[in-house]
Protein backbone atom coordinates (compact mmCIF):
# COMPACT_ATOMS: atom_id res chain seq x y z
CA UNK A 1 0.00 0.00 0.00
CA UNK A 2 3.00 2.32 0.57
CA UNK A 3 4.06 3.95 -2.28
CA UNK A 4 0.04 5.05 -3.22
CA UNK A 5 -0.22 8.95 -2.90
CA UNK A 6 -3.55 10.10 -2.48
CA UNK A 7 -4.11 13.62 -4.03
CA UNK A 8 -6.54 15.75 -1.68
CA UNK A 9 -8.96 17.27 -3.72
CA UNK A 10 -7.65 20.54 -5.31
CA UNK A 11 -10.30 23.77 -5.38
CA UNK A 12 -9.79 25.44 -8.47
CA UNK A 13 -11.33 29.20 -8.85
CA UNK A 14 -12.93 29.72 -12.23
CA UNK A 15 -13.46 33.29 -12.53
CA UNK A 16 -16.48 34.42 -14.77
CA UNK A 17 -15.70 36.77 -17.98
CA UNK A 18 -15.38 40.81 -17.08
CA UNK A 19 -19.20 41.47 -16.61
CA UNK A 20 -18.13 44.85 -17.88
CA UNK A 21 -17.40 43.08 -21.75
CA UNK A 22 -20.31 40.86 -21.18
CA UNK A 23 -22.88 44.10 -20.75
CA UNK A 24 -20.52 46.06 -23.73
CA UNK A 25 -21.32 42.91 -26.22
CA UNK A 26 -24.43 43.08 -25.04
CA UNK A 27 -25.39 46.56 -25.91
CA UNK A 28 -23.58 46.66 -28.95
CA UNK A 29 -25.88 43.73 -30.29
CA UNK A 30 -28.66 45.80 -28.73
CA UNK A 31 -27.90 49.14 -30.42
CA UNK A 32 -27.03 47.81 -34.10
CA UNK A 33 -30.23 45.42 -34.07
CA UNK A 34 -31.73 48.70 -33.36
CA UNK A 35 -30.02 50.44 -35.99
CA UNK A 36 -30.62 47.64 -38.72
CA UNK A 37 -34.13 47.87 -37.87
CA UNK A 38 -34.45 51.80 -37.95
CA UNK A 39 -32.63 51.15 -41.39
CA UNK A 40 -35.20 48.72 -42.81
CA UNK A 41 -38.49 51.17 -41.79
CA UNK A 42 -37.01 53.76 -43.39
CA UNK A 43 -36.31 51.54 -46.43
CA UNK A 44 -39.74 50.17 -46.08
CA UNK A 45 -41.15 53.76 -45.74
CA UNK A 46 -39.48 55.17 -49.03
CA UNK A 47 -42.86 54.11 -51.05
CA UNK A 48 -45.08 55.46 -47.97
CA UNK A 49 -45.28 58.15 -45.38
CA UNK A 50 -41.39 59.87 -46.37
CA UNK A 51 -41.13 62.58 -48.55
CA UNK A 52 -38.59 60.92 -50.78
CA UNK A 53 -37.10 63.01 -53.39
CA UNK A 54 -35.61 61.70 -56.51
CA UNK A 55 -32.44 63.36 -58.05
CA UNK A 56 -34.53 65.15 -60.75
CA UNK A 57 -36.85 66.76 -58.37
CA UNK A 58 -36.60 69.73 -56.55
CA UNK A 59 -39.53 71.29 -53.81
CA UNK A 60 -40.82 74.37 -55.37
CA UNK A 61 -39.43 76.56 -52.54
CA UNK A 62 -36.40 76.84 -54.22
CA UNK A 63 -37.74 79.54 -57.11
CA UNK A 64 -37.83 82.90 -56.77
CA UNK A 65 -40.46 85.53 -56.80
CA UNK A 66 -40.51 85.78 -60.14
CA UNK A 67 -39.98 82.54 -61.25
CA UNK A 68 -42.55 81.57 -58.67
CA UNK A 69 -45.16 83.50 -60.22
CA UNK A 70 -44.41 81.67 -63.83
CA UNK A 71 -44.75 78.30 -61.81
CA UNK A 72 -47.97 79.54 -60.56
CA UNK A 73 -49.42 80.71 -63.82
CA UNK A 74 -48.22 78.16 -65.47
CA UNK A 75 -49.94 75.18 -63.30
CA UNK A 76 -52.92 77.84 -63.62
CA UNK A 77 -53.40 77.42 -67.12
CA UNK A 78 -53.71 73.74 -67.06
CA UNK A 79 -57.33 73.16 -66.53
CA UNK A 80 -57.93 75.62 -69.17
CA UNK A 81 -55.05 73.45 -71.22
CA UNK A 82 -56.78 70.54 -70.88
CA UNK A 83 -60.02 71.93 -71.46
CA UNK A 84 -59.37 72.98 -75.06
CA UNK A 85 -58.04 69.49 -75.34
CA UNK A 86 -61.18 67.40 -74.46
CA UNK A 87 -63.53 70.05 -76.68
CA UNK A 88 -60.38 70.17 -79.97
CA UNK A 89 -59.33 66.75 -79.48
CA UNK A 90 -55.41 67.90 -80.00
CA UNK A 91 -53.53 69.92 -77.88
CA UNK A 92 -53.84 73.46 -78.72
CA UNK A 93 -50.93 75.06 -79.80
CA UNK A 94 -49.03 77.87 -77.79
CA UNK A 95 -49.97 80.52 -80.48
CA UNK A 96 -53.78 79.54 -80.27
CA UNK A 97 -53.56 79.73 -76.02
CA UNK A 98 -51.95 82.92 -76.69
CA UNK A 99 -55.29 84.02 -79.01
CA UNK A 100 -57.62 82.43 -76.27
CA UNK A 101 -55.37 84.86 -73.53
CA UNK A 102 -54.49 82.14 -70.80
CA UNK A 103 -51.14 83.45 -69.35
CA UNK A 104 -48.17 82.75 -69.45
CA UNK A 105 -48.78 81.79 -73.15
CA UNK A 106 -50.05 85.73 -73.45
CA UNK A 107 -47.64 87.73 -71.31
CA UNK A 108 -49.98 91.18 -71.24
CA UNK A 109 -50.88 88.86 -67.85
CA UNK A 110 -47.69 88.76 -66.53
CA UNK A 111 -45.21 91.65 -64.90
CA UNK A 112 -43.24 93.45 -67.49
CA UNK A 113 -39.76 91.05 -66.55
CA UNK A 114 -41.63 87.71 -66.85
CA UNK A 115 -42.77 89.09 -70.53
CA UNK A 116 -39.04 88.21 -72.84
CA UNK A 117 -40.94 83.97 -72.88
CA UNK A 118 -41.60 83.03 -75.63
CA UNK A 119 -43.56 79.78 -75.77
CA UNK A 120 -43.60 76.65 -78.54
CA UNK A 121 -45.48 73.39 -78.30
CA UNK A 122 -44.04 70.05 -78.61
CA UNK A 123 -47.06 67.53 -79.36
CA UNK A 124 -46.02 64.08 -78.26
CA UNK A 125 -49.66 63.01 -79.37
CA UNK A 126 -50.33 61.14 -75.99
CA UNK A 127 -48.22 64.16 -74.36
CA UNK A 128 -47.57 67.90 -74.75
CA UNK A 129 -44.21 69.65 -73.78
CA UNK A 130 -44.28 73.92 -73.95
CA UNK A 131 -41.53 74.70 -73.53
CA UNK A 132 -40.80 78.43 -72.47
CA UNK A 133 -37.16 80.31 -73.41
CA UNK A 134 -36.53 83.92 -71.72
CA UNK A 135 -35.06 85.24 -74.91
CA UNK A 136 -33.86 88.62 -73.09
CA UNK A 137 -31.84 86.52 -70.64
CA UNK A 138 -33.70 88.59 -68.16
CA UNK A 139 -34.90 85.40 -66.47
CA UNK A 140 -32.35 82.23 -65.79
CA UNK A 141 -34.61 79.48 -66.23
CA UNK A 142 -36.08 77.54 -69.21
CA UNK A 143 -39.45 76.00 -68.48
CA UNK A 144 -41.24 72.85 -70.24
CA UNK A 145 -45.03 72.89 -68.81
CA UNK A 146 -45.61 68.66 -69.80
CA UNK A 147 -49.24 67.12 -70.16
CA UNK A 148 -49.60 63.58 -70.21
CA UNK A 149 -52.78 61.60 -70.97
CA UNK A 150 -52.24 58.48 -69.26
CA UNK A 151 -54.87 56.63 -71.03
CA UNK A 152 -53.68 57.31 -74.49
CA UNK A 153 -50.85 54.78 -75.20
CA UNK A 154 -46.92 55.56 -75.37
CA UNK A 155 -45.98 58.64 -72.77
CA UNK A 156 -42.84 60.02 -70.65
CA UNK A 157 -41.63 58.75 -67.65
CA UNK A 158 -41.77 59.59 -64.64
CA UNK A 159 -44.79 60.50 -63.95
CA UNK A 160 -47.69 60.68 -60.82
CA UNK A 161 -49.82 57.59 -61.34
CA UNK A 162 -49.71 54.51 -63.31
CA UNK A 163 -50.53 53.99 -66.84
CA UNK A 164 -54.22 53.86 -67.17
CA UNK A 165 -55.20 55.49 -64.44
CA UNK A 166 -58.93 55.66 -63.57
CA UNK A 167 -58.27 58.29 -61.07
CA UNK A 168 -55.82 60.62 -63.32
CA UNK A 169 -56.73 61.11 -66.91
CA UNK A 170 -53.82 63.46 -67.13
CA UNK A 171 -50.94 63.80 -65.18
CA UNK A 172 -49.23 67.28 -65.43
CA UNK A 173 -45.81 68.57 -64.14
CA UNK A 174 -43.67 71.38 -64.34
CA UNK A 175 -40.17 71.08 -65.22
CA UNK A 176 -37.26 73.81 -65.55
CA UNK A 177 -33.44 74.60 -66.65
CA UNK A 178 -31.23 77.04 -64.77
CA UNK A 179 -30.13 78.66 -68.36
CA UNK A 180 -32.90 80.92 -69.89
CA UNK A 181 -32.47 79.57 -73.48
CA UNK A 182 -32.06 76.02 -73.26
CA UNK A 183 -33.66 74.38 -76.24
CA UNK A 184 -35.91 71.22 -76.25
CA UNK A 185 -34.31 68.11 -75.17
CA UNK A 186 -37.53 66.27 -76.19
CA UNK A 187 -39.23 63.50 -74.19
CA UNK A 188 -36.56 62.24 -72.17
CA UNK A 189 -36.16 65.43 -69.31
CA UNK A 190 -34.60 63.95 -66.24
CA UNK A 191 -31.51 62.46 -68.51
CA UNK A 192 -31.07 65.97 -70.04
CA UNK A 193 -30.85 67.03 -66.58
CA UNK A 194 -33.88 68.74 -66.12
CA UNK A 195 -35.77 69.60 -62.92
CA UNK A 196 -39.20 68.70 -61.68
CA UNK A 197 -40.70 71.48 -58.95
CA UNK A 198 -42.94 69.62 -56.90
CA UNK A 199 -44.92 70.96 -54.35
CA UNK A 200 -44.19 69.88 -50.62
CA UNK A 201 -47.49 68.33 -50.24
CA UNK A 202 -47.43 66.88 -54.08
CA UNK A 203 -49.14 63.87 -54.35
CA UNK A 204 -46.05 62.44 -57.00
CA UNK A 205 -43.99 62.39 -53.40
CA UNK A 206 -46.41 59.98 -51.36
CA UNK A 207 -48.48 58.04 -53.99
CA UNK A 208 -47.61 55.62 -56.09
CA UNK A 209 -45.86 56.87 -59.48
CA UNK A 210 -43.37 56.17 -62.16
CA UNK A 211 -39.62 56.85 -62.05
CA UNK A 212 -36.87 58.12 -64.53
CA UNK A 213 -34.67 55.13 -65.78
CA UNK A 214 -31.55 56.08 -63.95
CA UNK A 215 -33.58 57.13 -60.49
CA UNK A 216 -32.39 54.86 -58.37
CA UNK A 217 -30.25 56.50 -56.11
CA UNK A 218 -31.88 56.72 -52.87
CA UNK A 219 -32.69 53.07 -53.26
CA UNK A 220 -29.39 52.16 -53.96
CA UNK A 221 -28.09 54.77 -50.81
CA UNK A 222 -30.45 52.60 -48.25
CA UNK A 223 -28.67 49.64 -49.23
CA UNK A 224 -25.36 50.65 -49.27
CA UNK A 225 -25.97 51.19 -45.49
CA UNK A 226 -27.47 47.66 -44.82
CA UNK A 227 -24.19 46.00 -46.28
CA UNK A 228 -21.79 48.57 -44.35
CA UNK A 229 -23.89 48.09 -41.65
CA UNK A 230 -24.26 44.05 -42.12
CA UNK A 231 -20.25 43.93 -42.85
CA UNK A 232 -19.41 45.87 -39.01
CA UNK A 233 -21.52 43.38 -37.50
CA UNK A 234 -19.56 39.91 -38.94
CA UNK A 235 -16.54 42.19 -38.36
CA UNK A 236 -17.51 42.07 -34.85
CA UNK A 237 -19.10 38.43 -34.35
CA UNK A 238 -16.95 36.29 -36.72
CA UNK A 239 -18.72 33.28 -37.21
CA UNK A 240 -16.69 30.42 -35.68
CA UNK A 241 -15.63 27.19 -37.52
CA UNK A 242 -17.61 23.94 -36.24
CA UNK B 1 -71.53 76.69 -12.51
CA UNK B 2 -70.14 78.67 -15.30
CA UNK B 3 -69.16 74.76 -16.57
CA UNK B 4 -72.53 73.41 -16.04
CA UNK B 5 -74.17 76.70 -17.94
CA UNK B 6 -71.60 75.98 -20.97
CA UNK B 7 -72.54 72.18 -20.89
CA UNK B 8 -76.30 73.12 -21.06
CA UNK B 9 -75.10 75.69 -23.57
CA UNK B 10 -73.21 73.16 -25.61
CA UNK B 11 -76.35 70.38 -26.06
CA UNK B 12 -78.23 73.34 -26.71
CA UNK B 13 -76.41 73.90 -29.51
CA UNK B 14 -76.17 70.27 -30.63
CA UNK B 15 -80.00 70.19 -30.26
CA UNK B 16 -80.51 72.63 -32.73
CA UNK B 17 -77.65 71.99 -34.99
CA UNK B 18 -79.12 68.20 -35.72
CA UNK B 19 -82.40 69.61 -36.24
CA UNK B 20 -84.32 69.12 -39.66
CA UNK B 21 -82.76 71.81 -42.28
CA UNK B 22 -84.27 73.08 -45.27
CA UNK B 23 -82.73 71.23 -48.57
CA UNK B 24 -83.78 71.89 -51.60
CA UNK B 25 -86.61 70.40 -52.91
CA UNK B 26 -85.80 70.44 -56.60
CA UNK B 27 -82.43 68.55 -56.24
CA UNK B 28 -79.99 72.01 -56.92
CA UNK B 29 -76.79 71.22 -55.44
CA UNK B 30 -76.58 73.45 -52.42
CA UNK B 31 -73.05 74.28 -51.77
CA UNK B 32 -71.21 75.53 -48.47
CA UNK B 33 -68.60 78.46 -48.12
CA UNK B 34 -66.43 79.72 -45.77
CA UNK B 35 -65.04 83.28 -46.93
CA UNK B 36 -66.17 85.83 -48.40
CA UNK B 37 -64.54 85.85 -51.86
CA UNK B 38 -65.99 82.48 -52.00
CA UNK B 39 -69.14 83.19 -51.75
CA UNK B 40 -68.74 85.36 -55.11
CA UNK B 41 -66.90 82.61 -57.19
CA UNK B 42 -69.14 79.69 -56.85
CA UNK B 43 -72.09 82.21 -57.45
CA UNK B 44 -70.41 82.98 -60.61
CA UNK B 45 -69.58 79.20 -61.35
CA UNK B 46 -73.13 78.46 -60.52
CA UNK B 47 -75.32 80.68 -61.60
CA UNK B 48 -78.89 79.49 -61.28
CA UNK B 49 -77.57 75.68 -61.24
CA UNK B 50 -76.96 75.37 -57.52
CA UNK B 51 -77.55 77.39 -54.55
CA UNK B 52 -74.18 78.92 -52.38
CA UNK B 53 -74.88 79.10 -48.50
CA UNK B 54 -72.22 81.58 -46.31
CA UNK B 55 -71.72 79.70 -43.39
CA UNK B 56 -70.38 82.63 -41.15
CA UNK B 57 -72.25 86.05 -41.32
CA UNK B 58 -71.98 88.86 -43.36
CA UNK B 59 -70.53 91.44 -41.24
CA UNK B 60 -68.64 88.71 -39.09
CA UNK B 61 -65.17 88.52 -39.36
CA UNK B 62 -63.59 85.20 -40.08
CA UNK B 63 -60.78 85.33 -37.87
CA UNK B 64 -62.70 86.15 -34.82
CA UNK B 65 -65.94 84.32 -35.61
CA UNK B 66 -67.26 82.13 -32.89
CA UNK B 67 -70.09 79.63 -34.81
CA UNK B 68 -74.01 80.28 -33.44
CA UNK B 69 -76.50 77.34 -33.33
CA UNK B 70 -78.14 78.32 -36.52
CA UNK B 71 -74.99 78.45 -38.15
CA UNK B 72 -74.20 74.83 -37.69
CA UNK B 73 -77.86 74.28 -38.63
CA UNK B 74 -77.80 75.89 -41.92
CA UNK B 75 -74.24 73.19 -42.46
CA UNK B 76 -77.10 70.43 -42.32
CA UNK B 77 -78.42 70.67 -45.38
CA UNK B 78 -75.10 71.06 -47.77
CA UNK B 79 -73.71 68.94 -50.26
CA UNK B 80 -70.44 70.15 -50.62
CA UNK B 81 -68.29 73.02 -49.14
CA UNK B 82 -65.79 75.35 -49.97
CA UNK B 83 -62.97 75.73 -47.81
CA UNK B 84 -59.27 77.27 -47.18
CA UNK B 85 -57.85 74.27 -45.12
CA UNK B 86 -54.99 76.76 -44.55
CA UNK B 87 -56.15 78.38 -40.79
CA UNK B 88 -58.49 80.99 -42.22
CA UNK B 89 -61.24 79.22 -41.77
CA UNK B 90 -60.58 76.54 -39.01
CA UNK B 91 -63.81 77.38 -37.42
CA UNK B 92 -65.16 74.58 -39.85
CA UNK B 93 -64.25 71.19 -38.68
CA UNK B 94 -65.59 71.49 -35.66
CA UNK B 95 -68.78 72.95 -36.81
CA UNK B 96 -68.96 69.85 -39.46
CA UNK B 97 -68.97 67.62 -36.47
CA UNK B 98 -71.19 69.30 -34.33
CA UNK B 99 -73.88 69.36 -37.48
CA UNK B 100 -72.70 65.27 -37.98
CA UNK B 101 -71.41 66.26 -41.41
CA UNK B 102 -68.16 64.94 -40.80
CA UNK B 103 -68.07 63.06 -44.18
CA UNK B 104 -69.47 66.46 -46.20
CA UNK B 105 -67.02 66.60 -49.20
CA UNK B 106 -64.49 69.16 -49.40
CA UNK B 107 -62.94 71.64 -52.18
CA UNK B 108 -59.68 72.38 -50.44
CA UNK B 109 -58.94 75.20 -52.19
CA UNK B 110 -55.40 75.28 -51.23
CA UNK B 111 -54.67 71.59 -52.09
CA UNK B 112 -52.81 71.00 -55.26
CA UNK B 113 -51.85 74.28 -55.98
CA UNK B 114 -48.36 76.26 -55.65
CA UNK B 115 -48.78 78.55 -52.25
CA UNK B 116 -46.17 81.64 -51.63
CA UNK B 117 -44.39 80.88 -48.51
CA UNK B 118 -45.57 82.92 -45.64
CA UNK B 119 -42.95 86.38 -45.75
CA UNK B 120 -39.92 85.84 -43.58
CA UNK B 121 -37.04 88.27 -44.12
CA UNK B 122 -34.46 85.63 -43.46
CA UNK B 123 -34.98 83.77 -45.99
CA UNK B 124 -33.35 85.89 -48.77
CA UNK B 125 -31.93 83.38 -51.22
CA UNK B 126 -32.98 79.87 -52.25
CA UNK B 127 -30.20 76.77 -52.95
CA UNK B 128 -31.33 74.84 -56.39
CA UNK B 129 -28.90 72.38 -55.53
CA UNK B 130 -30.28 71.52 -52.04
CA UNK B 131 -33.50 70.50 -51.61
CA UNK B 132 -33.75 69.74 -48.29
CA UNK B 133 -34.16 73.18 -47.22
CA UNK B 134 -35.86 74.19 -44.41
CA UNK B 135 -39.35 74.30 -45.37
CA UNK B 136 -41.38 77.79 -45.05
CA UNK B 137 -44.96 77.70 -43.98
CA UNK B 138 -47.23 78.69 -46.66
CA UNK B 139 -49.03 82.10 -46.47
CA UNK B 140 -52.66 81.36 -46.40
CA UNK B 141 -54.07 84.01 -48.21
CA UNK B 142 -54.30 82.86 -52.00
CA UNK B 143 -57.56 83.94 -52.41
CA UNK B 144 -56.19 87.52 -52.41
CA UNK B 145 -55.06 87.30 -55.85
CA UNK B 146 -56.10 86.73 -60.27
CA UNK B 147 -53.71 83.94 -61.23
CA UNK B 148 -54.46 81.48 -58.18
CA UNK B 149 -57.72 82.86 -57.89
CA UNK B 150 -58.36 81.37 -61.34
CA UNK B 151 -56.55 78.21 -60.67
CA UNK B 152 -59.08 77.67 -57.26
CA UNK B 153 -62.47 78.35 -59.53
CA UNK B 154 -61.45 76.07 -62.23
CA UNK B 155 -60.76 73.43 -59.40
CA UNK B 156 -64.15 74.30 -58.33
CA UNK B 157 -65.63 73.76 -61.35
CA UNK B 158 -64.24 70.53 -62.05
CA UNK B 159 -65.17 69.17 -58.44
CA UNK B 160 -69.07 70.62 -58.85
CA UNK B 161 -69.32 68.90 -62.47
CA UNK B 162 -68.19 65.45 -61.16
CA UNK B 163 -70.84 65.82 -57.97
CA UNK B 164 -73.64 67.21 -60.28
CA UNK B 165 -72.76 66.06 -64.09
CA UNK B 166 -75.88 67.80 -65.38
CA UNK B 167 -74.34 70.91 -64.65
CA UNK B 168 -70.77 70.13 -65.63
CA UNK B 169 -70.97 72.48 -68.71
CA UNK B 170 -71.98 75.40 -67.25
CA UNK B 171 -70.04 75.31 -64.10
CA UNK B 172 -66.87 74.52 -66.93
CA UNK B 173 -68.08 77.23 -69.22
CA UNK B 174 -69.14 79.85 -66.45
CA UNK B 175 -65.46 79.22 -64.69
CA UNK B 176 -63.69 80.08 -67.88
CA UNK B 177 -65.52 83.45 -68.98
CA UNK B 178 -65.33 84.03 -64.71
CA UNK B 179 -61.39 84.13 -65.02
CA UNK B 180 -61.59 85.56 -68.57
CA UNK B 181 -63.01 88.97 -66.59
CA UNK B 182 -60.50 88.37 -63.20
CA UNK B 183 -57.68 88.20 -65.34
CA UNK B 184 -58.32 91.61 -67.50
CA UNK B 185 -58.41 93.34 -64.17
CA UNK B 186 -55.02 91.94 -63.88
CA UNK B 187 -53.40 93.35 -67.42
CA UNK B 188 -55.40 96.71 -66.43
CA UNK B 189 -53.66 97.20 -63.32
CA UNK B 190 -50.17 95.85 -65.42
CA UNK B 191 -50.55 98.22 -67.92
CA UNK B 192 -49.92 101.10 -66.07
CA UNK B 193 -47.14 99.69 -64.35
CA UNK B 194 -43.86 100.13 -65.90
CA UNK B 195 -40.44 98.17 -65.66
CA UNK B 196 -39.22 100.80 -63.65
CA UNK B 197 -41.86 101.84 -61.11
CA UNK B 198 -41.93 98.00 -60.35
CA UNK B 199 -38.06 97.76 -59.73
CA UNK B 200 -37.73 100.89 -57.68
CA UNK B 201 -40.74 100.21 -55.86
CA UNK B 202 -39.97 100.05 -52.07
CA UNK B 203 -43.30 98.10 -50.65
CA UNK B 204 -44.16 97.09 -46.98
CA UNK B 205 -47.51 95.98 -46.09
CA UNK B 206 -48.91 95.30 -42.71
CA UNK B 207 -49.11 91.65 -43.23
CA UNK B 208 -47.96 89.55 -45.61
CA UNK B 209 -51.87 88.93 -47.03
CA UNK B 210 -50.94 90.67 -50.04
CA UNK B 211 -48.07 88.16 -51.33
CA UNK B 212 -49.92 86.57 -54.04
CA UNK B 213 -51.32 89.70 -55.39
CA UNK B 214 -48.10 91.93 -55.46
CA UNK B 215 -45.91 88.83 -57.32
CA UNK B 216 -48.28 88.79 -59.70
CA UNK B 217 -47.54 92.65 -60.34
CA UNK B 218 -43.50 91.78 -59.81
CA UNK B 219 -43.37 93.28 -56.59
CA UNK B 220 -42.03 92.41 -53.96
CA UNK B 221 -42.43 93.04 -50.11
CA UNK B 222 -39.50 94.89 -48.29
CA UNK B 223 -41.15 94.76 -45.02
CA UNK B 224 -44.27 93.49 -43.13
CA UNK B 225 -45.20 95.11 -39.57
CA UNK B 226 -47.50 92.54 -37.66
CA UNK B 227 -45.85 89.49 -36.72
CA UNK B 228 -48.56 87.64 -36.72
CA UNK B 229 -51.69 87.89 -38.91
CA UNK B 230 -53.80 89.76 -36.37
CA UNK B 231 -51.13 90.02 -33.88
CA UNK B 232 -50.77 93.80 -33.25
CA UNK B 233 -46.74 94.75 -32.97
CA UNK B 234 -45.31 95.23 -29.67
CA UNK B 235 -44.01 98.92 -28.94
CA UNK B 236 -39.98 97.69 -29.09
CA UNK B 237 -41.21 95.32 -32.86
CA UNK B 238 -43.36 98.55 -33.57
CA UNK B 239 -39.74 100.91 -33.20
CA UNK B 240 -37.78 98.52 -35.48
CA UNK B 241 -40.02 98.17 -37.82
CA UNK B 242 -40.04 101.77 -38.29
CA UNK B 243 -36.10 101.42 -38.14
CA UNK B 244 -36.11 98.74 -41.13
CA UNK B 245 -38.71 101.14 -42.69
CA UNK B 246 -36.57 104.23 -42.93
CA UNK B 247 -33.19 101.98 -43.77
CA UNK B 248 -35.09 100.92 -46.84
CA UNK B 249 -36.28 103.84 -47.31
CA UNK B 250 -39.75 102.29 -47.95
CA UNK B 251 -42.29 104.49 -50.48
CA UNK B 252 -45.30 103.03 -49.56
CA UNK B 253 -47.09 100.97 -46.98
CA UNK B 254 -50.25 99.04 -47.98
CA UNK B 255 -52.55 98.90 -44.82
CA UNK B 256 -56.14 97.19 -44.31
CA UNK B 257 -59.04 98.88 -44.98
CA UNK B 258 -61.19 96.77 -43.11
CA UNK B 259 -59.57 96.96 -39.84
CA UNK B 260 -58.31 99.73 -37.72
CA UNK B 261 -54.54 99.95 -37.42
CA UNK B 262 -53.31 102.51 -35.18
CA UNK B 263 -50.12 102.03 -35.99
CA UNK B 264 -50.22 102.51 -39.18
CA UNK B 265 -50.28 106.25 -38.38
CA UNK B 266 -47.41 105.90 -36.00
CA UNK B 267 -45.51 104.97 -38.80
CA UNK B 268 -46.50 107.66 -41.78
CA UNK B 269 -45.44 110.21 -38.89
CA UNK B 270 -42.28 108.71 -38.17
CA UNK B 271 -40.53 107.53 -41.50
CA UNK B 272 -43.22 109.66 -43.76
CA UNK B 273 -43.82 106.71 -45.69
CA UNK B 274 -47.39 106.93 -47.76
CA UNK B 275 -50.10 104.39 -46.67
CA UNK B 276 -52.66 103.14 -48.84
CA UNK B 277 -55.63 100.77 -47.69
CA UNK B 278 -56.19 97.38 -49.22
CA UNK B 279 -59.51 94.96 -48.71
CA UNK B 280 -59.04 91.83 -47.45
CA UNK B 281 -62.37 90.82 -48.71
CA UNK B 282 -63.15 89.64 -45.75
CA UNK B 283 -66.39 91.05 -44.51
CA UNK B 284 -69.06 93.03 -45.92
CA UNK B 285 -72.54 91.95 -47.56
CA UNK B 286 -72.36 88.45 -49.62
CA UNK B 287 -72.58 89.74 -53.39
CA UNK B 288 -71.79 87.89 -56.37
CA UNK B 289 -69.70 90.58 -57.64
CA UNK B 290 -67.98 91.09 -54.30
CA UNK B 291 -64.62 89.79 -55.15
CA UNK B 292 -64.25 91.35 -58.74
CA UNK B 293 -64.84 94.66 -57.11
CA UNK B 294 -62.96 94.43 -54.20
CA UNK B 295 -60.11 93.08 -56.82
CA UNK B 296 -60.27 96.17 -59.23
CA UNK B 297 -60.50 98.26 -56.15
CA UNK B 298 -57.60 96.91 -54.75
CA UNK B 299 -55.23 97.07 -57.91
CA UNK B 300 -56.24 100.50 -58.53
CA UNK B 301 -55.01 101.05 -55.26
CA UNK B 302 -51.85 99.08 -55.97
CA UNK B 303 -50.90 100.82 -59.37
CA UNK B 304 -51.72 104.27 -58.49
CA UNK B 305 -49.78 103.90 -55.19
CA UNK B 306 -46.52 102.76 -57.43
CA UNK B 307 -47.18 106.05 -59.65
CA UNK B 308 -47.49 108.54 -56.97
CA UNK B 309 -44.08 106.71 -55.44
CA UNK B 310 -42.38 107.29 -58.47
Amino acid sequence: MHGVEVHQPREVVVRADSSHRETLILVLTIVLLASLMALRFLAVNEAGGEVQLHPYQRIDNIFSKEERTMYRTLTASISEVVALRNREGLWPEAALLEDEEIPPFNNQFLPPTLRGYTWVGYDGGSWIDYLGQDETGTQKLTFILRLIDLHAGYHPHPHLGIDYDPKLPVATQVWFFPEPERAYPGERLPEAGWLWAVRPDDPVLRRASTVAPDAKANTEDVEAIFRDAEQAFEAMFPEKPN
Amino acid sequence: MVRALGSIAMVFIILLANAPSIRASDGRLQIGVTLHPYYSWVTNLAGDAADVLPVIPAHADPHAYQPRPEDIRRLSGLDVIVVNGLGHDDFIEPMLAAAGQQDLPRVNLNEGIPLVPAWNPDVATRDRDNPSETQQPPNSHSFISIISATQQIHHIAQVLGRLDPVHADVYENNARSYAKRLRTLLSEALSRLTTNSIKEAKIAAVHDGYSYLLQELGLELTAVIQPRHGIEPSPRQLADSIKRLKRADVDVLFTEMDYVKGFADVIREETGTRIFKLTHISSGEYTPDQFEKAMAQNLNIIAGALQQAN
